[in-house]
């Protein structure tokens, strides 16, 4: 033990660094037809009793300095991890912790699962207990009804149902009966850990401990069916609906808009005197630290946000005590997760506006994602949402923009990248008499690879409902209980799919290279370009540095290029806007590219914006690393031509700063002058990366010296050292602005 | 002596329309300027200056005319820029591109030929209409910044007409104006442009005329009486000192600086310490010009605090730059 004596919050994250809670990580097979199980049950009711099967067996553990408790602990065999790609790109991190899910189908059902279309394509089936992951879960319904309000809610819907008798009674009264199993399951999760509080406080030696024990079994007590009074059972209510909700649906689970979920607790018990601030900042990082025991600290992201600030449904700002006390938390505990993202906005309060970028000055991980909420609600109200629920907007797990217990998409499973896209469609060899006619014909692809993408999607979503559907998550979502179905029924209100749009600004790029070199000023034929695609520029480094050099780039405000990408992107939003999904609901388009950037690039072949085959592209609407020399106001001018598009799962925008364009209190007001022109001109998400590149590159030299380094990349957070030389040298590269 | 990130950026290769107005020869337009003025800036660099400070890190803003960049280390020695070369400037030695700058009429062609972007133009002709064009891009950041528009050089009151038409012009668009100048100028020439802007950032490299001659290259006494004329004109005006170790970083000096600073009326709204930094000596390299200042370093702030301490007996509000 260090010699200096550190807070409880410091001793959980020490703790947690060393990964001791590894120790009470356990595997094990459940099976629930071997449970007892009725096979002739509805699908939906087997995978409720697969939940209340996990949260009976799994072991529970509370540790020492704990207040808040609990955690997944039960992990491993799943063979539905479908991440593969994470593991391989943080190869220091293989353990990314797959959460254990019993068995649930019937050899037939498997069958049938596995002979289904999608299943025939590598890479793109579903199996058993697939998650959806994304889902911004209803905590808000669950902190204000409780666990066992859930279930009276389910129960007075299943008599309203028998009552008007809709022709698919039967399914509806089987989501509720699984609702019911899996809420049922939530309770008893609680009281193991109520059990678990009162035997350790009956044999702990130390009274101080005793106590906090004896309180920490009098609040799951209570929140076990009751809805929480004050804050410390608010967040522990909250942290078990997490761990429950990440057993059901292990991928990318969004935490919402925490600061305003939690925030009435607080206020009460400030104002009672039953809590300081110091005391709230307390259990608060407590959370935090337990938030990260979700994955291990090793695998860097496990998308794990929560939104504070924005407004309320009239349009009035929000931003609360617990906001600042979010973003405290947050630098103080300089942990991977949770990332915080920030809802600004005209109203928002200037000593708010000044926190977040001092803290986006300090260059922790990316820290805070700001969020533009004129340019988001109006991009929502676009796409058909009422202005009160799109005010009310956070962000899933990622950066897509949803409604929290109100939207359900699933981002992953379909997208279009762009210059996988045109690769294809250059290789196919035709000719074209003016770039007009090329780009229109490109379109066309694009246009048809998406409804493609969107077959496969439905196709996906189908099978999922029918295989895979999520009955606690579900019971959050407003609609879901009320209706009686799922939301992979379809059961809330906005039951979307999110297409990717990926690769976009190397796209931009590729053709601004081509209208410009070989259709305007000749200098190559569109033949000799492919001959030199096709060979990866071998022989034709002076050809490559002419598209490099002699094309304008996409970041630096110039229309020559930007219009391509505007006319692109534009293309594909109203493409996208045209699909319906098997749930009732919409496709919605977004400009993420998460890994791709990286994983997804080394699978492209050379491009006509000169980059060789299997390098880096742009992450997001990001520049591509390197051409964008005018400045940061310049690449938001760039980024921002194409968020006006309104892309209604939004985009996002990274800006590297060298410390020097951000210090002193001059380059303070700079960096809000900064966010607040990037939100006058329309922008969605953006997120400042202040780190220099010497200090990287001796982290490189000296991981050891660099553990905690935490780098953004474009919707990616991460500790820098445990990243694969690729990603690293990736972040090197990237433009530093402003030296 | 002109403060601003150095960096050197690609001219736009957009058509610079609309194309009115005198003309200047521009060697930068840099957006999200924030060292050279207040807020957000888009300075506009004019080509060529009346001083020679050893320390410029703007050696290309020096000579009034259009100058070639050559950075080796992008060169490919392919060779092509030695055919259209009227004047044999380039050659191939023994496969190695090598550049004989005593011969380069810096007329551009081999910068139209050289696709691996070793060799750049260093100024270019840009219209009032153009430059205003270029700078309205960033007026969001302006407006939440309280920034603007910033005529800096080289010494853009050597280019008068432009740098009247343009600080006139970005004014009428309601556009913050700041013109950073040496001084080194008549005062005719001086007053007829600083009038046209908001705000001048003035810079004097050392009060002693001796030694202000053997670091700039000229003698330093008109330098001081524009300043004073400018100030009981009644501009606002930012005095900047560089303070380079070795050259004019002596106590004396600063003494004699807040002396006359006190001497004047009304005083300056503020004096801004630039400490020396040695970032402009690769553009040297490019320029194949040699650095005299290469072994100098960055006062320390112990130094720098003392300094302002000296300065702050003008009564002037002494600034250092934040760290």
């Amino acid at each position: 033990m260090p010699t200096v004596t550190l807070s409880r919050p410091a001793r959980l994250k020490e703790r947690l660094i060393r990964l001791e809670h590894d120790r009470y990580r356990e595997h094990r097979h459940l099976d629930v037809l071997a449970a007892g199980a009725d096979p002739a049950e509805p699908v939906v009711v087997r995978k409720a009793r697969a939940l209340a099967l996990v949260l009976r067996e799994m072991p529970v553990h509370i540790q020492d300095d704990e207040l808040i408790v609990g955690g997944r602990t039960l992990y491993g065999g799943r063979d539905a991890l479908r991440f593969v790609s994470h593991q391989q790109m943080f190869t220091a991190s293989s353990r990314w912790a797959a959460s254990y899910y019993p068995h649930y189908l019937t050899d037939q059902e498997l069958g049938a699962l596995n002979a289904s279309a999608p299943n025939s394509r590598p890479g793109a089936g579903v199996r058993p207990a697939a998650a959806t992951g994304h889902a911004a879960v209803g905590y808000q319904r669950i902190l204000s009804l409780g666990f066992g309000g859930l279930r009276t809610l389910a129960k007075q819907s299943a008599a309203r149902l028998r009552a008007e008798n809709p022709p698919d009674l039967a399914r509806r009264l089987a989501f509720l009966e699984a609702a019911d199993i899996a809420l049922a399951g939530a309770t008893g999760l609680v009281r193991r850990y109520e059990q678990l509080a009162r035997t350790l406080a009956a044999t702990s030696d130390d009274p101080a401990r005793r106590a906090e024990l004896s309180r920490i079994a009098g609040i799951c007590e209570q929140v076990a069916e009751h809805p929480p009074r004050d804050f410390h059972e608010a967040l522990q209510l909250f942290f078990f609906a997490r761990v429950i909700s990440m057993v059901e649906s292990y991928i990318c689970m969004p935490l919402g808009r925490f600061d305003q979920y939690l925030y009435p607790y607080l206020a009460q018990d400030l104002a009672a005197g039953r809590l300081t601030r110091a005391d709230a900042l307390e259990l608060l990082e407590c959370l935090f630290v337990k938030l990260n025991e979700e994955v291990d600290v090793s695998t860097t992201d496990d998308c794990l946000r929560i939104m504070v600030s924005g407004q309320d449904a009239e349009g009035h700002d929000v931003t609360n005590e617990l906001s600042y006390l979010c973003l405290e938390a947050a630098v103080d505990l300089h942990l991977a997760s949770p990332k915080v993202g920030v809802r600004l906005h005209r109203g928002t309060p200037r000593e708010f506006l000044m926190r977040c970028v001092e803290v986006a000055r300090l260059g922790i991980g990316g820290l805070p994602e700001i969020y533009n909420d004129e340019g988001i609600i109006s991009t929502l109200v676009d796409a058909g949402m009422p202005l009160e629920h799109a005010r009310d907007y956070a962000h899933d797990g990622c950066s897509e923009i949803t409604l929290p217990g109100r939207s359900d998409f699933y981002p992953i499973w379909t997208k279009l990248r762009f210059l996988q896209c045109l690769e294809s469609f250059l290789a196919e060899g035709a000719e074209y008499g003016t770039f007009g006619d090329l780009l229109a014909a490109y379109k066309a692809r694009a246009t048809r690879e998406m409804q493609e993408a969107a077959a496969l999607g439905n196709e996906r979503d189908r099978i999922l409902g029918e295989f895979s559907p999520a009955p606690f998550i579900s019971a959050t979502f407003e609609g879901c209980l009320e209706r009686g179905l799922d939301k992979t029924w379809g059961g809330t209100i906005y039951n979307e799919t999110g297409m990717l749009g990926m690769e976009l600004p190397n796209t931009a790029n590729a053709l601004a290279a081509v209208k410009k070199l070989v259709y305007e000023e000749r200098r190559l034929s569109l033949a000799e370009l492919r001959a030199a695609l096709a060979s990866d520029f071998a022989d034709a480094e002076r050809l490559r540095l002419m598209l490099v050099n002699r094309a304008p780039k996409y970041g630096n405000d110039d229309d020559y290029v930007d219009a391509i990408a505007e006319d692109l992107a534009s293309h594909y939003i109203r493409t996208v806007r045209g699909f319906s999904n098997p749930r009732g609901g919409r496709f919605r388009a977004g400009f993420y590219d998460f890994s791709n950037f990286i994983i997804g690039a080394k699978e492209i072949g050379a491009t006509p914006d000169g980059r060789k085959a299997g390098g880096y592209i742009s992450g997001n609407l990001s520049a591509m690393p390197g051409t964008d020399r005018n400045g940061p106001t310049a690449l938001v001018r760039s980024a921002c031509k194409v968020m006006r598009l309104h892309p209604e799962l939004g985009a996002m925008l990274d800006i590297r700063l060298h410390p020097s364009a951000v210090r002193g209190a001059n380059g303070l007001e700079q960096l809000a002058a900064l966010v607040g022109g990037y939100m006058d001109l329309g922008g969605l998400a953006l997120q400042f990366n202040v780190v220099d590149g010497a200090t990287l590159r001796a982290a490189q030299r000296e991981p050891e010296k660099y553990r905690d380094l935490l780098v953004r990349v474009w919707g990616f957070s991460a500790y820098f050292v445990q990243l694969s030389p690729d990603f690293q040298e990736h972040i090197i590269a990237r433009t530093e602005h402003g030296l | 002596m002109v403060h601003g990130l150095w960096l050197r950026r690609r001219p736009s290769q957009k058509p610079e329309t609309p194309n009115t107005g005198p003309t200047g020869l521009v060697f930068d337009v840099q957006r999200y300027s924030v060292h050279d003025g207040p807020g957000i800036r888009t300075t506009v660099f004019l080509k060529g200056c009346p001083l020679r400070c050893l320390w410029c890190h703007n050696p290309e803003s020096q000579l009034r005319d259009a100058e070639v960049w050559l950075d080796a280390s992008r060169c490919i020695n392919c060779g092509d820029c030695v055919p259209v070369c009227p004047v044999g400037a380039h050659t191939l030695r023994d496969g190695v591109h090598q550049l004989d700058r005593s011969r380069c009429r810096y007329c551009g062609r081999c910068v139209d030929v050289c696709d691996a972007g070793a060799l750049e133009n260093v100024g270019r002709p840009l219209s009032v209409g153009a430059a205003v064009a270029a700078v309205e891009q960033d007026r969001p950041f302006y407006a939440r910044s309280g920034g603007g528009v910033t005529l800096s050089g080289g010494e853009p009151l050597l280019q008068p007409a432009f740098a009247a038409a343009f600080l006139a012009a970005c004014r009428r668009r309601g556009l913050h104006t700041a013109l950073e100048t040496c001084g080194q100028s008549t005062w005719r020439v001086l007053e007829r442009v600083a009038r046209e802007a908001d705000l001048v950032l003035y810079d004097v490299k050392h009060t002693d005329a001796k030694r202000h001659r053997a670091l700039t290259g000229a003698p330093n006494e008109r330098i001081l009486s524009n300043l004073r004329q400018l100030l009981a004109a009644g501009a606002k005006v930012i005095v900047r000192v560089p303070v380079v170790p070795g050259c004019n970083d002596g106590d004396e000096h600063f003494r004699a600086l807040a002396a006359f600073l006190r001497s004047c009326s009304p005083l300056p709204a503020a004096v801004e310490l630039l400490p020396y930094h040695g970032w402009g000596e690769a553009k040297y390299r490019r320029l194949d010009r040699p650095y005299s200042l290469a072994e100098c370093r960055t006062p320390d702030r112990e130094r720098c605090a003392a300094i302002r301490d000296l300065v702050a007996e003008s009564r002037v509000p002494v600034r250092l730059p934040d760290s």
